[in-house]
Order: C-alpha cells, then structure tokens, then sequence
C-alpha cells in the first residue's frame, strides 16, 4: 500500500470523513469557531493588545483545546468504541493492514478538529501579521503543534486499544495532555508547542528547559521535534500492534529495548555538556531518573501474566522446546529487563563521567555509581517482583503488586516525610533518621545516593534496593519454575462463557 | 476445506478448547453445537485469526493460518454473535466501508452493495442510520457485510438470535443457497431445529471438547441412542408382533392398541427394510414413521450433560 493509498484510499479515513462531516453536525460547529475566533480578534482590537501577541495566545489556546483535548478524545472513544463493540475485529480479518487501521482511526477520528482548526487559521494569520510572532512565527508553531498533536493522538489510539473498560478510555491521556501543558516540566515540555511558543512571543524569556542537544546549540522548536517525533514513530509502532490483535502486548520485548535505547539517546542529547554549581552530578541523575522510570514503564508491558506464560510453556513444549524463546511474548520479562539494566548503566555512565571528572576533588565517582546501582536495582526489583506476582498470585498479583509497590515505595517517602515535619518532636533537629527513612524508597534513594554528604543514607538506599532486587530475582526465578511445572500438567478448567 | 488438528486456545487460566480436530469438505454445511461456554465461540475466533490459538494447526483451503494468514483469512466471511455496526453511518456507507476494506473494485462495489441489500431485504434502508436498524436488521445487515467480498468460507455464529420469524426463514433460505453454491459453512446456533434440515453434519462440542461428530443422523444416534419407530397396523397385532420379536435390531416394544413404539437401531435404509418384512409378513400397515433426529433434543441433551 503506497503513502497515497494509505490517505486517500483508507477505509476507516473516509468512514469517519463521512461520519463526523457531516453537513448539519459541522456547520454548526464552523459557525461556533469563527464566532470564538472573530471575537478574539475584535476584543484584542479594541484593547489594542495585538503587540502583546494577545490574539495569538488566544487563538492557539483555541486550537490546542480543538485539537489536543477534543481531537485526542475522539481518538481514544473510537478506538475503544470500535474494540468494544467488536467492530474492530472486522478490520482485524479484512485484507485492510493493521497500520491502514492505526491511520484510519488517528487521522480519522479528529477530522472533525483538523477541519476547524483549519478554520482558525486565516484568524491566526491576521493575529501572527499585526503582533508578535509573526507569520514566520505562525508557520513554526504549526510546525510542531501539528507534530505534538499526531502524538496525543497516537497515544489516545493505543489507549482506546489497550482499554479494558469503554467508559473513561484514554482519559488518562486527557490529563497527561493538561499536565504536560500546564506544567511543562523541565524537557517533557519538549513534547508540547508551550516553549516553542514560550520562545517565539518573548525570545529572551529563560525557559526551564535546555535549548541544545548533544550539546548542540538548536532552535527550541527543532529541539520539539526531535524529541516529539522519534516518541510519535515508537507509539505508533505500538498502536499498529494494537490494531493487529487485542491478545499481544504493546510492544515485543525487542521493541521494548529499542523504546528505552531511543530514550536513553533523548535523555543523554537533553543533559550531555549540563553542570551545574550547585547541584554536582546533575546530569547523570537526570540520565539515571529518565531511564529508571522508562525502564519500570516499558517493563510493565512486556511482563506476560500466568495465563500468557503458561500459554507460551504449552506452545513450546508442543514444538519440543522447554521454555519459550526469550524474545517471545509469553517469555517471561528476563531479557528485556537484563538489557533495561544496561542501557541504563551505560546512558547513566556516558551522562555522569565527564561531570564526575571535571568536578574531581568535590564529587567522586562513587556519587555516579551509587545512584546508578540503585537505579539498576530498582528496575531490576520492579521487574522481576512484578513477574512473581503475575506468575505465583495469578489474578490478585496486581493487587499484591500494587501493595508491595506501595509500601516499599511510597510509604518510606509518607514517614519520613511526617518525621521531618514532626522533627523537634520525635527526632531531633540534626537526626538523619527522616532522611534514612526517605532513603528506602528507591524515587528518593536514587537522588541520596548521589549526593556528597549523605553517607548513611546513601548505604540504606544501596542496601534496600539491592536486597529486595535480589529477594525478587529469587522469588520470580522459583515462581517461574512452578509455573512451568503448573502448565505442564494440563489444563485445569474448561469452561468459558461462549 | 478447513482442517482443524489439535487445536487449544487458553484464555489467563482457563482452557477453551483442547486438542479440536475437524475436517470439513468443500459445500458442507457444518453445524457446531453445544451449551454456553463449550469453546464453539473460541474455535470459530481461531479459525478466523482473532483468537491466536496456544497451539495446533489451521489449514483453510489450503493455506496455513500462521504462515499464510492473508491468504487464509481472504477465504473467510466472519459474522459474530453480536452485530457490531458503526451507529454513525448509513447502511449503505457501512457496507461501502468493508467493499473498500477488501478491495472491491470501485466500479463494481455499488452493484455489490445492491445486490447483497437485496439479498437480506434491506433495500428499503439503504439510507437509514445504523445506529437505528432493530436487532434482527443489524444482523442481517451484518450478513449481507459478511458475504459481500463473496467468501468461500462461512463461519457464522449464532447468526439466528435476535432475528424474527421472517427474517429466520429468509436467513435459511440464504444458506441453503450458499450451501448450494458449494461454499463452506460452519454454523453455531441454539436454533437448531431450523437449521437440521440443511446442515450437512454437525458437530458438538462440550467443555472444550469435540465429543462427537459426524452426519446429523450419525451423531443424533450416538447421542440420542436408538431411533424410535412408530407402528401403526390394521386389524390383529400378533403377526406383526411377531416380526419384531424376530428382529434384533427391534427393542422395547410398546403396544397400545394398534399402534406400536419401538426403538430401532438402524439408518433409514435399514427400517425399509423392516418395513418390507412387515408388509411381506401379511401385516397391514396403516403407518410406519420413523422419528426424524432432531438437533434440538440434541442440543437439549447436550445442554443436560448428559452426553457421555
């Protein structure tokens, strides 16, 4: 299927250009947005605030909400809609490529959005003209919103795909899409037009984000698409699976490895060349932070639950094998997890060493290692603890899981945090039992471990995460075995609602 | 046509189907039959590719399911239980949708779309929103989508539930033209009385288990036991008596007055021949009926568990 078919001859394309274009539906809709967009301009004229670029922001706002709120909703109801109601699966059996569908449904379901923004732009092109940024400026934001846009999209479809309810599927990307775009947390505002446009009205204003990558001096908005697209091309990967079939994980283990190796090169670009003063070894916390939190998201995904690894210990034994392959979906979660641990180590190394070396004297090489051994035990800890669970507790594990995550995570970060509160009451003022305690939880540990004066609370980091990564390994390896043993003596129940 | 051998689907931890083997030739009409939950859905979804089965082979018309799947999936008209439609598009734009999705030449497609319209008598609709259409529409709906790029295999589950007695008796008509036109179905339905007259074997399954198969009449006498002969004669009993008591096939006679209930084991062919051994025995035979199997008392034995 060429690029032009897969446009212009997509099924699901033109089903929802039928469905969603309707006259009487997108008439009224048109009339609403070019009433919205006339008043901003004639409110901005009458206040004289176009040099503020006061149109613009309100004209963007419009479009954001059209197309990032509304439009990624839209995306997430029709995929769960057409998943739920078994719609989907017609297009699972058709000769209509699973990536045909995954365009079908991101470019179609918003059509309606795409439409109206395309109404605001003649609005926005006389904003751009009579104040800042520019029509230059306008052609930029379009630019990258258009981009960040596909990207919401794509994760609004691969939640609708992975919903197991219909009602509130992919609203967690709705909120992704406000916090993101309220807070723009240092370069996860990358993904969002916020410091593109941030830099456009104002371009002396200090964005909380570095502008270079790699230590590459760019333009804010190139340094927005080479963070947003590699993402989008990975997600869609992701969704394409999706649409394929509903009895397979997001990714397969291997794309799960090239998932976090396109982070690590994200993460390394965004801190390579960062130092600074007063925070030492920043960098390679950073590194250590980004690549932990893919690590734990990525190996949620590829984790098979007893159902699946049982399935694949039948599939292979059919075959004459003892296990599944490695690499297979129903393997379980080792080699992933191995290779997580590694990236980590190098990304968390190439980030931390030059800082480490130019600070030689202040800061050691132990403050990149200890965070750094942490940062593996964690993920090695979530990975493998979330493969015992699934495989000894079946159907309650997640609860188990949840509960286990809860207080080895959380619960140190609540107390200690009571504790430094409470300080002159219980402790004392120089006491470091509330930061100890924090230091147990691997989301505080990590940042204590890198840390030159924090000794003790280094050790109690390194210590916990590596013995309870270890207990797990254990745990998941005898888990493992039982569950081998347990799908080899057949099946257990055979009745299932038709 | 479709070859089925040791199939097993899991779903977390439950098994749905266990070692299914089937063979099912080119024209037949194959019924799956059991209670809710025997694995008839499961199989028909791995047939199809929707359900990835834990392990065994799918050969469709020649093509292997896991190495072919295109190929194999080409051959094969799906219609589910429930009847999933698109409720913002016209029953004309929804048919034209899957017309694309499988590549219907443009030129061609609306005479398709008309054609199959015509054939599940919703002509009138063609305009009419999905979303508004009564079950029994939607589900007839759903088998003009599903024969629309002409499938030469049918896999139909439960395609009868919600359609009312006029739909029914078109939907019965439609496969026995099917049947006619050599494509291969496989049917799953609870309304089995209505369809034992066309399908050409049956096959039923229980716990995830095929625990039988064959002809109708095959498997009804497998499972129902013996078929029962009624016998009605003219004038005194005791000749006929007589060559009942003779035939070992004859047992558990019944008398009332003239007319005699007895189970028989034998196929249609055999009580011809026992009704000429009466006829020639100088007994007047007013009327000789042999029970047809029914599928439903079938289905209803099945659904008692009380197939061994």
């Amino acid at each position: 299927m060429t690029f032009a078919e897969l446009i212009f001859a997509n099924p699901l394309l033109i089903k929802h250009v039928r469905s969603r274009l309707r006259r009487q539906q997108l008439i009224p809709f048109i009339v609403v947005i070019v009433l919205i967009c006339g008043c901003i301009l004639w409110g901005v004229s009458v206040t004289q605030t176009f040099k503020d670029g006061a149109a613009f922001t309100c004209l963007l706002f419009v479009q954001g909400a059209l197309l990032l709120l509304v439009g990624t909703s839209e995306v997430a109801s029709a995929v769960a809609g057409a998943k739920h109601s078994g719609t989907l699966d017609f297009h699972r059996i058709s000769p209509q490529s699973p990536v045909a569908t995954a365009v079908g449904f991101i470019l179609g379901a918003p059509i309606r959005e795409w439409v109206l923004f395309l109404v605001t732009l003649p609005f926005a092109l006389v904003a751009a003209f009579m104040g800042p940024p520019g029509v230059d400026g306008l052609i930029i934001t379009i630019l990258v919103l258009i981009p960040s846009a596909l990207l919401f999209h794509t994760l609004a479809a691969l939640g609708g795909a992975a919903s197991a309810r219909l009602r509130g599927a992919g609203s967690w990307v709705t909120v992704l899409v406000i916090i993101l775009h309220a807070g723009s947390p240092l370069q996860s505002g990358l993904f969002t037009i916020i410091p593109t446009v941030t830099k456009l009205m104002n371009p002396k204003t200090d964005l909380p984000i570095r502008d270079s990558f790699f230590g590459l001096a760019l333009p804010v908005a190139v340094l927005s698409l080479l963070h947003i697209i590699p993402v989008l091309v990975l997600l869609f990967l992701a969704a394409v699976r999706k649409m394929k079939s509903d009895f397979i994980p997001v990714y397969s283990k291997m794309q799960s490895v090239a998932f976090q190796g396109v982070i690590a090169g994200l993460a390394l670009g965004d801190v390579v060349g960062l130092r600074v003063d007063d925070a030492p070894g920043l960098a390679g916390l950073i590194t250590i932070y980004a690549m932990v939190l893919a690590a734990v998201l990525l190996s949620w995904g590829v984790t098979p639950d007893a159902g699946a690894f049982a399935k694949g210990v039948r599939r292979a034994r059919k075959l004459g094998l003892p296990a599944s392959p490695v690499w297979s979906d129903w393997a379980a979660n080792w080699a992933p997890l191995g290779l997580f641990c590694g990236i980590t180590i190098v990304a968390g190394l190439w980030a931390g060493i030059p800082d480490a070396v130019a600070r030689l004297g202040g800061l050691t090489l132990t403050h990149l290692i200890a965070p750094l051994m942490v940062g593996v035990a964690t993920v090695m800890c979530f990975g493998s603890a979330k493969q015992f669970f699934a495989l000894r507790y079946r159907k309650a594990g997640m609860t188990y899981f949840g509960l286990f995550l809860f207080i080895a995570w959380i619960m140190p970060i609540i107390i200690g945090s009571l504790l430094e509160i409470s300080r002159d009451t219980f402790v004392g003022k120089a006491s470091h039992v509330p930061q100890i305690i924090n230091a147990l939880s691997p989301a505080v540990g990590i940042a204590f471990a890198g840390s030159p004066d924090t000794m003790a609370e280094t050790t109690v980091s390194l210590v916990v995460a590596t013995l309870l990564a270890l207990v797990f390994v254990a745990l998941s390896v005898r888990a493992e075995q039982q569950a081998i043993a347990d799908a080899g003596a057949g099946p257990a129940k055979t009745d299932v609602a038709a | 046509m479709i070859q089925v051998r040791n199939l097993r689907v899991d779903y977390d931890e439950v098994c749905a189907v266990h070692d299914l083997s089937l063979d099912i030739g080119p024209g037949e009409i194959y019924g799956l039959i059991g209670p809710n939950g025997a694995g008839k859905t499961s199989t028909l979804r791995a047939l199809v590719g929707l359900v990835e089965a834990t392990y065994g082979d799918i050969v469709i018309g020649g093509f292997d399911l896991d190495h072919d799947r295109e190929q194999a999936v080409g051959l094969i008209g799906f219609m589910p239980d429930s009847a999933p439609v698109y409720d913002d598009l016209t029953v004309w734009e929804f048919l034209d949708l899957f017309a694309e999705a499988y590549r219907i030449p443009f030129a061609r497609r609306g005479q398709a779309i008309d054609q199959y319209l015509r054939l599940v008598d919703l002509t009138e609709k063609r305009h009419a929103m999905t979303g508004g259409l009564s079950r029994g529409m939607k589900q007839r709906l759903m088998l003009a989508k599903t024969l629309l790029p002409d499938p030469q295999v049918l896999l139909l589950d439960e395609p009868a539930s919600g359609v009312d007695p006029n739909g029914r008796a078109l939907l019965k008509q439609i496969l026995r033209d099917l049947g006619h036109a050599g494509k291969t179905i496989i049917i799953s339905s609870h309304i089995l009385s209505e369809l034992s007259e066309f399908c050409t074997s049956v096959g039923v399954m229980q716990k995830g288990e095929l625990v039988v198969g064959g002809t109708v009449a095959e498997v009804a006498t497998r499972v129902m036991g013996r078929a029962k002969i009624i016998l009605e004669v003219v004038g005194a009993t005791d000749g006929a008596a007589r060559v009942l008591a003779a035939d070992a096939r004859v047992s558990a006679p019944a008398w009332q007055g003239a007319v005699c209930e007895f189970a028989f084991e034998g196929e249609a062919e055999q009580a011809s021949e026992l009704l000429a051994a009466l006829v020639t025995a100088g007994v007047r035979v007013a009327a000789f009926s042999r029970e047809k199997e029914d599928l439903e008392a079938l289905f209803l034995k099945i659904g008692a568990r009380e197939v061994s």
